[in-house]
């Protein structure tokens, strides 16, 4: 048998009382590609960060080729040939693509340009890793970024290679691309560790998987051992999980939100090109695209956080973006994808976040009728089974992610609004929350005209009735979700490519 | 390697860290005194027994605290919106100019029964108006408000200055820099032979209106989420820009009645010695009262029993009084670690020699 080239002994670490790993013991072989596989929460991120030196384990050990190290920063583990790639680039956007390679890698007082320019020019043509070098950061792709982020680690010579969710940002075509780099990688006896929870990647990939739940390490298994998709879920759960959703039919009743030429810029740019779309009472639509394609910025104007050029018919009124966003209506519900920053305040208790967007329901002019609140937070903490430390005067910032997610849910559903315009519901959820805020959305439908705001094709399929793909600011294609032909499609309309 | 790692530990124990804290503190001025060939606890007992020696002595405490109490309320109006007003102590100023002109050239023109609201309520306009230019350049051209209004205190002090150097200095008074005593009728009312105002219960009636109106009313509520999360509040719809200029201009008020207590209620004119850091102290009492209004008195309290007790030391032991400000310096920094230290603790991480 080989020898490990990093072997990671009872290894735990804490935040507070939560242990976020425990007793991990694990050793990747050198060459070897390895997929961490975990739900959400599962301590998959905070074991990548011990090993890549951004958190100091409580306990255990790391051992490099056989030797114990001791990785005190970044840098450190960076010396020892250990790099990682984030979920979110660590890029700086208005530098150029060598300077952000060489960032943190020179010494000398002057910069040797053209010494360094060379050097990338090498590593990237070995590699087949082609970008251009002088292009400033801001104006590349998604994969193009992954592509300098790549780069920087083996322009630092990195051979231990970490990727956190490679593939959750870059659009089909990108992670094919993406998938020959990593094989590349492997041919030139770099070792690399990706975390993800998409189970095709890791049939497609890895050379072992290790699936990590609550913390612990539950076994490592090479890809022949693991006989499914399925079992491979259930062994990421603990539990069988349907993969389809039971979805009741509704007829669609009246039109309760309609887009006419919805225009939106933002520092010179379009964001938004002349949106036209109707949803009725009863319907749930899906705005389907890749990330950075505009609709964050349709969130943001339906949510009447941004102005728009237009017009917006609901419930029989006429609005500009002047006076939807002065006059926003009380019955609309706007879930945003940033639960933490915009849909919540996290200094505040669970009963003030309550009210954040009900204050109208629960006071008089002078008054805050505090009582009410108290009942109505106990009642949707225990209805929605939100996990609350200290029950109603838990501060929004002690919720997890999902649970805080289920409390804004709870909030915006029981104010028996008319429109929802969920964004990103479910993003970063585990499998067991995002479930429940299916369900959640598909029950609420019968009071509600719904926007489903994605980049998930399954949440878009497992839910709505229609789906409208958007690609640079336009709506490019509105089909039936029952529509197979389309469907197949769709892979191909998010890129642009028809 | 020593880090720190995030911990929950019962409030009785946050209590004690902090007084370790500020014992300690108190430990490393007394090693400076000890330098300085002072006796320390010969220091430390008449600062800390002058001020309870009588009820005069304890009576200059109050007074002593009620503008702080007024300047620190001003600071944590602001706060509370997620605004810095530095510019308590220019404010102030002009509160105390306004009140002045007042006072003096315009009684005539009202019953005497209403001077003294009018004067208060002149006060007040003073200082909201020198806090109206940092909070509309910070609303129109989101020019930082800390700065503006911190510079907008040397204005206020050299435009005070002008004025009893000259055209308010006092014929009579033999050149001293200052204008005449003001008539009577506009003397805050002065309490058990003490100079202690009825100024004392205005500011603590406002501080607690100030406390329900937070917690009970939607406006209140409103504050909190804007200066906890502007975004928030943005996604909540609520009106923040005229919350802002509200609160901003309440917080100007509040310096302004600061600087409107001192000349009816302790001065009875405008003279020097008006400007003498109160607005300074302001931010430091609202910083140690936690954002909590009420915690405000006792906090403002115990700094001036640092003050009365500074000033003995002064005339009994040859030591310039500034140096209770080292003090104060000790003791805002023991509370700051004190935070940090209730909620993390000190951790050594063995290491290996890579």
């Amino acid at each position: 048998m080989q020898e490990p080239i990093l072997r990671l002994s009872n290894i735990g670490k804490s935040f507070g009382d939560f242990w976020a790993n425990e007793n991990i013991n694990l050793d990747i072989f050198p060459g070897e590609i390895h997929a961490l596989l975990g739900e959400n929460g599962a301590g998959k991120s905070t074991l990548m960060s011990i090993i890549s030196g951004n958190y100091l384990p409580d306990k255990g050990k790391i051992y490099l080729k056989g030797k114990e190290v001791f990785f005190r920063n970044p840098k450190i583990a960076q010396d020892y040939g250990i790099g990682m790639v984030h979920q979110k680039f660590m890029l700086i956007d208005n530098l150029s693509v060598w300077e952000n390679i060489a960032l943190g890698t020179i010494s000398k007082f002057t910069i040797p340009k053209e010494e360094i320019l060379n050097k990338i020019q090498k590593i990237s043509k070995e590699s087949k890793l082609e970008v251009d070098l002088h292009k400033k950061v801001i104006n590349l792709s998604e994969g193009e970024k992954q592509k300098v982020e790549i780069l920087k680690l083996l322009y630092k010579q990195a051979k231990i290679l970490i990727f956190d969710e490679p593939t959750s940002i870059l659009t089909p075509q990108e992670i094919d691309s993406f998938f020959e780099i990593l094989l590349f990688l492997k041919k030139r006896k770099h070792t690399i560790i990706f975390i993800t929870h998409k189970l095709e990647e890791v049939f497609k990939l890895a050379d072992r998987i290790s699936i990590l739940r609550k913390g612990r390490l539950i076994a490592t298994f090479l890809p022949q051992e693991i006989r499914s998709k399925k079992e491979l879920a259930r062994l990421m759960v603990g539990r069988d999980i349907v993969f389809k959703v039971d979805k009741e039919e509704i007829q669609p009743q009246e039109t309760i939100l309609k887009l006419e030429n919805i225009s939106c810029t933002k520092e010179k740019q379009k964001k938004l090109k002349n949106i036209n779309l109707e949803i009725k009472k009863g319907e749930i639509v899906a705005i389907l695209g890749v990330s950075g394609n505009g609709q964050e910025n349709l969130a943001r104007v339906l949510g009447g956080i941004e102005d728009f050029e237009g017009r917006l018919y609901f419930q029989n009124q006429t609005y500009t973006g002047h006076t939807w966003t002065k006059n926003f209506p009380s019955s609309v519900s706007y879930i945003p994808e940033d639960r933490h920053n915009l849909g919540s305040v996290s200094e505040l208790d669970l009963e003030h976040n309550l009210i954040l967007t009900r204050l109208f329901q629960f006071s008089s002019k002078w008054f805050i009728f505090w009582d009410k609140i108290k009942e109505k937070t106990k009642i949707l903490l225990s209805n929605f089974h939100v996990k609350a430390p200290k029950g109603n005067k838990t501060l929004a910032r002690h919720l997890s992610g999902g649970n805080l997610q289920k409390f804004i849910l709870a909030r915006e559903l029981d104010k028996n609004p008319q429109l929802i315009i969920a964004e990103q519901p479910t993003q970063g959820l585990d499998i067991q929350a995002t479930e429940e805020v299916w369900h959640r959305l598909l029950a609420a439908r019968k009071k509600a005209a719904i926007l489903l705001i994605t980049g998930d094709i399954k949440e878009a399929l497992s839910l709505a009735d229609k789906i409208a793909i958007i690609f640079q600011g336009e709506i490019k294609k509105l089909f039936s979700s029952q529509n197979r032909e389309e469907i197949s499609k769709i892979g191909l309309y998010l890129t642009g490519a028809i | 390697m020593l880090i720190l790692r995030p911990r929950n530990i019962s409030l009785t124990k946050k209590i004690s860290i902090f007084f370790f804290l500020v014992l300690s503190s108190f430990l490393i001025f007394a090693l400076i005194l000890f330098f300085l060939k002072k006796n320390p606890l010969l220091i430390y007992k008449t600062i800390f027994f002058t001020p309870f020696y009588d009820f005069y002595s304890f009576s200059e405490v109050i007074v002593k605290s009620t503008p702080l109490i007024l300047t620190g309320f001003s600071v944590l109006i602001a706060i509370r919106i997620g605004l810095w007003n530095i510019g308590v102590e220019g404010q102030l100023v002009l509160g105390a100019i306004f009140s002045s002109i007042f006072s003096l050239y315009f009684t005539k023109y009202f019953p005497s029964s209403t001077h003294l609201f009018f004067a208060l309520f002149f006060s007040l306009v003073g200082g909201a108006l020198w806090s109206f230019f940092p909070i509309i350049l910070k609303l129109k051209w989101k020019i930082n408000e800390i700065i503006s209004s911190l510079l907008l205190n040397y204005v206020a002090i050299i435009l005070m200055e002008h004025l009893y150097f000259g055209p308010l200095r006092d014929p009579m008074g033999f050149g001293f820099p200052g204008t005449a005593i003001f008539p009577q009728s506009v003397w805050l009312p002065r309490l058990w032979h003490t100079r202690i105002s009825i100024a004392l219960f205005i500011v603590l009636a406002l501080i607690l209106l100030f406390y329900f109106f937070l917690k009970k009313t939607p406006t209140g509520y409103k504050i909190k989420v804007i200066g906890e999360n502007p975004k928030a509040a943005q996604y909540a719809h609520f009106k923040q820009k005229k919350l802002l200029l509200a609160m901003f201009l309440l917080s100007g008020a509040m310096a302004g009645l600061a600087g409107g207590e001192e000349v009816l209620g302790i001065h009875r004119r405008l003279q020097q010695g008006l400007a003498i850091g109160y607005g300074y102290d302001g931010i430091i009492a609202a910083f140690l009262a936690q954002k909590n209004p009420l915690l405000l008195p006792l906090v403002s309290i115990f700094l001036s029993i640092l003050k009365v007790g500074a000033e003995e030391v002064q005339s009994v032991f040859h030591l310039s009084a500034s140096f209770t400000q080292v003090l104060e310096g000790f003791i805002l920094l023991a509370f700051l670690m004190a935070k940090t230290f209730s909620e993390f603790k000190l951790t050594r991480v063995k290491t290996v020699k890579n």
